[in-house]
Formats: structure tokens, sequence, C-alpha cells
């Protein structure tokens, strides 16, 4: 099928096949999917820019829906997120703007696969280091190897203490976010790492909640539940600033990104039911997995174009991304089903209880 | 019909930048909501119906 904005031929039903795993990738790790979906359009031959711009499409579009899901849950925290918002926007625009300028010297495309691959398996290796590190600890659920490292962050005392506001007076730089469990911590500190998601999330035509989610947890120690129904709200407004400034250059595709989107709402629904049945340990680890997939794919593509005789790393690193990403979503299906035929074990229904 | 959409895409896109990206991320917000709508009540029925069925007193075994 071809589409017309990006002006490439790409089969629907492999796109719709990357929406419902992003979709349900997005739902249970509280990312909008961008690394996988800007990455999964670059294996399919779409042009970078337009990877970005219609990932960034996506990304907006299945967050609304997971961060509806997780609001339901009590699972989002406002005041947290709209702090780092206020960093995030503008850091974006200045990252756009540089995005544009490595376009025009015609190295945009390599420069976001090696920021990509560079940041998926430091992450990723994280990620597996801690999982190992915290998993001997007897219930470790939502304990990581960072907590001290998290509360030294928490109790950092950044000045100004406290700003002038007209008619409002003198208002503190403090502020508490009982849901996520934080007394009291500087409201620069979210901010700038609101600033930072926004940089990249720019850079990278992703919504930056790949990177924003483990640094809510293992940096200003947020719950694990928590820190997903936040990072979904934040890329909302990551995901919509770009996608605005990507379709201003037209670069966005919006049949494909219609496409993924309606598979990506069932990923969604079923990803976001997951994460609040699944154990935390386990959620980070299977993240762990999907960033270090991502990595070697876009590695392998990258690999790829430096000669025509490894032309064969290309479909290697498209089956790679989908074949790995796919089965975790199963396997994210299947922890559901788990948990669900658990929690029923547990509570039966009077029909069960009779035949008992 | 495909092409006439073919050509509004392409026409609007180029010729109406601002316009083109509001309306981009009205129709994706809109879509958005609208699927997450869609669902809910899907699962919401399906698990009426489940409940409904396993409520249903058993009864004495022959």
């Amino acid at each position: 099928m071809l589409f017309p904005n990006a002006d490439v031929v790409v089969n629907p039903a492999l796109l719709f096949l990357l929406g419902l795993i992003v979709g349900t990738l997005g739902g249970f790790f509280g990312v909008g999917g961008g690394f996988l979906i800007t990455g999964g359009l670059l294996v399919f031959g779409v042009p970078p820019l337009f990877a970005v711009g219609t990932g960034l499409t996506l990304v907006m579009g299945s967050s609304i829906i997971s961060m509806l899901k997780h609001r339901g849950m009590g699972h989002v925290d406002f005041r947290l997120g709209l702090i780092m918002v206020c960093g995030t926007l503008p850091a974006e625009i200045l990252a756009e703007r540089l995005n544009a300028s490595l376009d025009a010297a015609g190295i945009a495309g390599p420069v976001i696969r090696y920021v990509f691959v560079l940041f998926l398996t430091a992450l990723g290796s994280f990620l597996v280091y801690d999982f190992f590190k915290t998993r001997r600890r007897r219930g470790a659920g939502d304990q990581v190897s960072t907590a001290l490292l998290a509360r030294r962050v928490q109790s950092l005392r950044i000045p100004p203490h406290s700003v002038g506001i007209p008619g409002v007076g003198k208002v503190s730089t403090y502020v508490s976010l009982p849901l996520s469990g934080i007394d009291r911590i500087s409201v620069f500190i979210p901010f700038l790492v609101g600033a930072g998601i926004g940089f990249l999330a720019g850079l990278l035509g992703a919504g930056g909640g790949f990177i924003l989610m483990p640094l809510l947890v293992y940096f200003i120690g947020v719950p694990t539940t928590i820190a997903i129904g936040t990072d979904l709200f934040q890329i909302i407004v990551t995901g919509s600033a770009g996608t605005f400034i990507y379709a201003l250059g037209n670069h966005v595709d919006p049949l494909m990104a219609l496409i993924m989107l309606t598979a990506a709402s069932a990923g969604a629904q079923l990803g976001s039911a997951a994460t609040g049945m699944v154990d935390a340990s386990r959620i980070r680890i299977l993240y762990a997995v999907t960033v270090l997939n991502g990595s070697v794919a876009i590695a392998l593509t990258e690999v790829s174009e430096w000669n025509d005789g490894l032309a064969f790393l290309n479909p290697i690193a498209s089956a790679t991304l989908l074949g790995v990403s796919g089965a975790i979503a199963v396997i994210i299906g299947l922890l559901l089903v788990r948990a669900k035929l658990q929690t029923r074990r547990a509570s039966p229904t009077p029909r069960e209880s009779a035949r008992r | 019909m495909y092409q006439a959409l073919t050509d509004f895409l392409i026409n609007f896109s180029a010729g109406q930048p601002l316009l083109w990206a509001l309306l981009v991320l009205v129709f994706v917000a809109a879509t958005g909501l609208f699927l997450y709508g869609f669902w809910e009540v899907v699962l919401r029925a399906l698990g009426r119906l489940w409940t409904a069925k396993n409520r249903r007193p058993a009864g004495p075994r022959q």
C-alpha cells in the first residue's frame, strides 16, 4: 500500500502488527514505544524524518489511550507530570531545530540510529544489572538497587528555596508528591529531568518515555506503577508537541499513524490492565529485554548500510525487532491471564464455590 | 475515493501547513479518545456477561 505523504510503499499488515505490539508494550511499560516505532518504521524503509514524525503521532495517540486506562487505576501523579512538562516543552523545541540541522547536513538517519543504540544499550544493561542485584532479596517487588540514590536526590536542597510571585507572595520551590510517596522534593529536580527528556525526545523522535520511566523509578524513587502512569501523561505532551512540529514540516503520514493506532488501542488496554497485576521486578526485566532488543535491531540496520554485502542484515533486524517484541507482548498477555486465574482462585465466584 | 483522499492529503499538507498540523493533532487525539471509549464499552460489556454467567447458582448434582 502506498502512503502518499511519506511516498513509500509499506505492507499495512506489518504496520498493524507493529501498532499492536507497541500498544501492548506501551501500556505495560508506560512508554510511548517511540524507540520501537521509529526503529520499526526505519526498518520498513520509511524515510527517517517521516519515521520520527509518524512515530511521534502514534506515541501521542497510544499514550492518550494508555494514560486514561492508568488514570482509572490511580497510577497517574498529575502534579509530578505537570512540573516535568514545564521543562520538557522548551527543550524539545530546541532539539527539533538541531534535528532539522542534522537532516540538512544529510546525517539525520545515522545520528538518530547511533544515539538510539547508545541509549538503549546503556539503559538495558543497567536494568539487567539492577534485576540481578535485587532479585535475591525476598519480596523484592518494587525495591531497586538505587534506593539510596533516590533518597539523596529527594533530599537535595536547590536554591532558590522560594520565589516571589506578584499578587501571590512568596512560594516555596519544594513540593510534596504523596501519590509518589515523596514527602518533599525541589521542583527543579523533576523540571530538569523533564528538560533532559524533552531534548532527547526531540532529537530521537521518541516520547522520551523509555528513559523517563526508569529515571523516575531509579533516580527520583517513584514506585514503578506510578512512574508508568505519570510517564504516559508526560509523553502525551511531548508527543503532541513533537507531532505538531513534525506535521508543520509535513513529516507525518496520518494514514500510517491511523492503521497503527487502531491496533495499538487494543494492545494498550491489554498492557495497561497487566501492569496492575504483575510484579514490578518482572515489569522491569521485561522492559530491559525490550530496550536491548531495540538496540540490537537498530545496530543491525545501521551496519547493513555500510556495505552492499551486508544488506542481508536488514531483514534480520526487522525479524529481530518484531519477533522479540511480539514474544514479549505474548508474555505480557500470558502474565495477565495467569494473574487473573490466581485472583479467581483466591476469591472464587459463588458458582465455583458451589462446584467445590 | 482512495485517489481523492491521496490528493487531499498531499495538497492540504503542502498548501496549509499550520491547519494541517492542527488537523493531524485533533484527528489523532479524537481517534485515541474514540478508541479508548470503544474498548472500555466492549470490555465492560464482556466483564458483565462473564460475571452474570458465573453468578448463576449451580444446580444440585445428579
